[in-house]
């Protein structure tokens, strides 16, 4: 694992994790979609088989077979969305500061006067709240 | 139609450089093809105390007709920009970068002086490196790095092979270059010619700088910034001859890439990487065709596969744009029902690529096959170049059929949008070079216009053993069982990660010299009197104040740890001294 680890998962959690993992490896392996059901119903069938396992030392044991299976069997190229994290169109497009707006000419607010309008209030609003929970702001040229 | 002015450039881009290279074909068929003569103009800038400044221009077949073909493809990516970077704000700066490329790589093709040289050959390193990271994402950035530094080391490289040629006294390619220290000179060449077109071991920036838009990755991987190394190799040829032991490790190199590019394509799912590591492959045909010792074939050859490898990259460029930037073979499919156009031109560029008869691959992959049949090219390599022939084949068909006809993961098609005319247009002017290319060049070209050296039975193998990648990658598409499930095992993760040289060009050149870099920097640049004189003080005085600030925060928490240090000092020593 390459970043810190800041919660317990339960055995539960860890068992889905794997399900989910899984899952998406299948979807990493095959073009059929015929062929991708197919192994998903045997992987599911494969879980469902030690459903009520009544020993948790066994129980650990199965799953940790299952990890390291799972990481035996990782795909070379993984299966990503394109602008999923990860995918080759993620942050693509960085998104747009609210600030930009603020150096909007008047005639180009003109075109949207119930966005900006909205928007008009809904920053008054804002600074109220804020200077009434941290006073007033010494520093003018903010955005 | 009324055009605004954002798309007013690609379009004024896209009919300067369709006339000139239709200036260039007319220019070079009809006052250089027919003469059969080479024109050398040297341009003195000034002379002062007998030293001469001077930039020398050639004119000759090749310089213009792969002119002619850099133009030809670079106004169709400006008129596939008008769609595919429809929303792009920065249009301008776009074009600008792409002209400036198309103008570097001009200056590498027309100027045969090594200094010069260098400026078309750094000015494509740099206007790629910002062409890569023109998407600002992490992801952009490395790549662009990988790209950068690697062709970084082939500058280094050809400024060495200047500091040699100081000796030889000449630095205008071709022209009786020799004198001492030959054979390192060529390797230095061939060695600097390598990094760009990303022969072993230098290859993991060319499938990574896919993160460049697509019509970026067209213009680069079709006919400019790959094909400057094997251009370079061919005008340095008349002195590479006299050092075979450089020709025989550039065709055993250039043979090694095919293989590698070729195995790793056919594990490869994204559509644009398989594209780019068919790009590679071919380059590594290339080289071992000069290797061999058939310049003017591997001429030939890079520009025919300029022609069907640009069309590929723009009907992959339209695929994406149509299923909302989608470019793994797993999620594309059934795009003949939503796509026909480019489907069809996508299948006309594969076969192109396999080399169908009488297509442009056709007639170049038949004359390097047949090459290196009738030259001193040892058996092996003849078998690896024809498995690097028949796995043209298997990643050619997989690109049909898992990304074309294959069924699609994504949601429905009627999410996915048509391509639009420029596209169409565009994709419409490369399909006729793609399919007439090679029989226009032969017929104009007579060196290169076919010989017979191998007899029936040798066409007969080189038929039988190409075409069984294409039997092969059927049965292996349509025959593959359900039920035999398919677990990567440690030879696919080799031949699919380009036999790990992402990490012998990618984290170890790159941070190696990175490394060394900032060494230099801090031991030859800066020195032991600045890291430790202006430097040092500089940055014991930055932090002893940052840590003065952090006691005069008025911050409770620092006053307690504060109070608690002292409490535990002053106990030792009243515990030391009483």
């Amino acid at each position: 694992m390459s970043y810190l680890q800041t919660k317990v998962l339960s055995h539960a959690q860890r068992v889905r994790k794997l399900y989910k993992d899984a899952l998406r490896e299948m979807y990493a392996h095959y073009y059929e979609r015929a062929h991708v059901r197919f192994w998903c119903v045997m992987l599911r069938a494969k879980f469902d088989e030690h459903k009520n396992e009544p020993d948790m030392r066994k129980a650990k044991q199965l799953l940790l077979e299952g990890e390291k299976k799972l990481q035996e069997n990782r795909h070379p190229f993984p299966f990503k969305f394109p602008h999923s994290p990860g995918g080759v169109a993620y942050g693509r497009h960085p998104p747009t500061p609210d600030w930009i707006l603020d150096t909007w000419h008047p005639l180009e607010k003109a075109q949207y006067p119930e966005y900006f309008a909205r928007r008009d209030v809904r920053k008054r609003e804002f600074i109220e709240r804020w200077e009434k929970k941290y006073g007033k702001s010494e520093d003018s040229h903010h955005h | 139609m009324s055009l605004n002015k954002k798309l007013m450039i690609p379009i004024l881009c896209a009919v300067f450089l369709y006339c000139v290279a239709m200036f260039l074909w007319v220019f070079g068929v009809y006052m250089v093809g027919s003469t059969e003569q080479s024109y050398m103009v040297e341009w003195q800038f000034f002379s002062l105390c007998s030293s001469v400044w001077s930039l020398p221009i050639i004119v000759d077949y090749i310089s213009v007709i792969f002119s002619c073909f850099v133009c030809l493809i670079s106004g169709s990516v400006s008129l596939f920009s008008m769609s595919y970077m429809e929303g792009e704000v920065y249009m301008k700066r776009f074009m600008m970068l792409i002209m400036a490329f198309v103008g570097s790589m001009n200056l590498l093709i027309f100027v045969p002086s090594m200094i010069t040289i260098l400026l078309g050959w750094d000015g494509l390193g740099i206007v790629s490196f910002a062409l890569v990271i023109y998407y600002q994402n992490k992801k952009s950035l490395a790549a662009g790095m990988l790209t950068v530094l690697v062709n970084r080391v082939g500058d280094a490289l050809l400024i060495l092979v200047i500091c040699f040629l100081v000796n030889w006294g000449e630095w205008r390619i071709g022209y009786g270059m020799t004198g001492s220290y030959s054979m390192l000179v060529c390797f230095l060449v061939v060695v600097g010619a390598m990094t760009k077109s990303a022969q072993i071991p230098f290859s993991a920036w060319l499938p990574a700088a896919m993160a460049a838009p697509t019509p970026v990755s067209a213009l680069v991987h079709s006919s400019t910034l790959v094909t400057a190394g094997v251009y370079l190799v061919i005008r340095f040829y008349s002195t590479l001859i006299e050092s075979q032991e450089v020709l025989w490790f550039l065709s055993k190199m250039g043979v090694l890439t095919l293989l590698m590019a070729g195995l790793s394509a056919c594990y490869e799912v994204d559509l644009k990487k398989i594209i780019a590591l068919s790009t590679l492959s071919q380059l590594g045909l290339m080289m071992f065709t000069v290797g061999i010792g058939f310049p003017l074939v591997a001429v030939f050859h890079l520009l025919t596969h300029a022609l069907f490898k640009a069309l590929l990259f723009l009907c992959a460029g339209s695929i994406i744009h149509s299923t909302m930037d989608s470019q793994d073979g797993r999620i594309l499919g059934s795009l003949n029902y939503l796509l026909p156009f480019s489907s069809s031109c996508l299948v006309l560029s594969s076969v192109a690529l396999c080399g169908m008869p009488f297509l442009s691959g056709f007639y170049s992959k038949d004359l390097i096959l047949e090459g290196a049949f009738s030259g001193f090219s040892g058996v092996l390599e003849i078998v690896i170049m024809l498995m690097g022939a028949g796995l043209s084949l298997i990643y050619s068909l997989r690109i049909l059929l898992v990304g074309v006809f294959g069924q699609s993961y994504g949601g429905g098609l009627s999410m996915y949008e048509t391509e639009s005319g420029y596209v169409v247009c565009s994709i419409c002017v490369l399909s006729i070079g793609a399919i007439m290319g090679g029989w226009l060049l032969q017929s104009v070209w007579v060196e290169v216009n076919g010989f017979s050296l191998v007899g029936v039975f040798g066409k007969l193998v080189i038929s039988v053993v190409t075409f069984v990648g294409l039997f092969y990658s059927f049965v292996n598409f349509f025959l593959s069982k359900i039920l035999s499930k398919k677990n990567p095992s440690g030879v696919s993760w080799f031949l699919s990660g380009m036999w790990f040289m992402n990490l012998a060009s990618g984290s170890f050149l790159a941070g190696v010299g990175l490394k060394l870099g900032k060494t230099m920097h801090l031991c030859l640049d800066l020195g032991w009197m600045e890291v430790l004189g202006g430097q040092g003080v500089f940055s014991v005085l930055g932090s002893g104040v940052s840590l003065s600030y952090l006691t005069q925060k008025g911050s409770l928490l620092v006053y307690i740890r504060m109070f608690m240090v002292m409490l535990i000092f002053l106990m030792v020593c009243i515990n030391v001294f009483y």
